[in-house]
């Protein structure tokens, strides 16, 4: 039997706020969106010791968002070496539902274009600094 | 207007405003030409056009309403020739054009031909031909 509280991408919306210019939310025709949290490890088992251990140094994240290209007025604000504040508000927007937020600096964006299909594009990026809005924040 | 009503809308209105259009399929009685969708009338005597869904409806992979329809449109005539010249006119009128549709709906990719169809069908004694083929209808409405 299937989790009553199963979660999908049917609210999910991501806003991007590029330094010096004005929030704009980036899923509208969003097909797939990706974050991964990643921590980096030193290996410190001492010689004579036979199981690794290991110790955490410094966290990061990246994602990654891909849309279909609409000649999206916005697309401009999303191309590599911008910086901005990315919020993740994965049930929507709305006073007390959840929401992660970030400094986010855009690496890579990508373009596929199919002859007969329609062009979609990936826009990835990684979180710089610490989460400003940390998983289990709310939106005010 | 459902989907399927606006697709059926969007093929007759780019058939009807091709420049080629046959005057073989002018009702002169009603001054309508005969393209139907789903069903003939009864008393409706071939030549004519129509078309049927065949398969697909709502994609639903992003937040915009997605549709990727297949509809088969064919022209039906008692002669061979004839169906065979309404089918190179929906060719022409409808492979790689884009279709006016009502209700938001607009094509994002062109209308793309797949398979070709032909039957033919005895009924009552008189040889009825259908001739055209499968067309992939895609399209998107940016008003829901």
């Amino acid at each position: 039997m299937a989790a009553l509280d199963r979660r999908t991408g049917g609210a999910h919306v991501v806003r991007f706020t590029p330094q010096g210019g004005s929030a704009q939310v980036i899923t509208a025709d969003y097909t797939k969106f990706n974050d991964n949290r990643k921590l980096d490890t030193v290996d410190v088992t001492a010689g004579s010791e036979t199981s690794r251990t290991s110790k955490p140094t410094v966290e990061g994240m990246d994602f990654s968002l891909s849309i279909y290209g609409a000649n999206q007025s916005w697309l401009v604000n999303v191309l590599p070496r911008v910086q901005g504040v990315l919020e993740i508000m994965e049930d929507g927007i709305g006073v007390g539902l959840p929401i992660v937020e970030f400094t986010a600096l855009l690496t890579d964006f990508s373009r596929n274009v199919a002859f007969d299909g329609a062009v979609e594009i990936e826009i990835k990026g990684m979180r710089q600094g610490a989460m400003s809005k940390e998983v289990g924040s709310v939106q005010a | 207007m459902n989907q399927l009503q606006a697709i059926y809308t969007g093929i007759r209105s780019r058939l009807l405003s091709d420049g080629a259009l046959p005057e073989i399929l002018l009702d002169v009685s009603q001054s309508e030409y005969k393209i139907f969708a789903n069903a003939a009338p009864g008393d409706n005597l071939a030549p004519y056009i129509i078309m049927n869904q065949i398969y697909g409806g709502q994609i639903n992979t992003c937040p915009v309403d997605m549709l990727d329809n297949v509809v088969r449109v064919v022209g039906v005539s008692t002669d061979g020739d004839e169906a065979e010249t309404l089918a190179q006119f929906i060719h022409m009128a409808l492979h790689r054009n884009n279709l006016q549709m009502p209700g938001g709906w607009s094509t994002y990719i062109p209308v793309k031909e797949l398979n070709g169809f032909y039957e033919q069908m005895t009924i009552q004694g008189v040889q009825y031909h259908a001739h055209g083929a499968y067309y992939r209808i895609r399209a998107n409405n940016l008003e829901n």
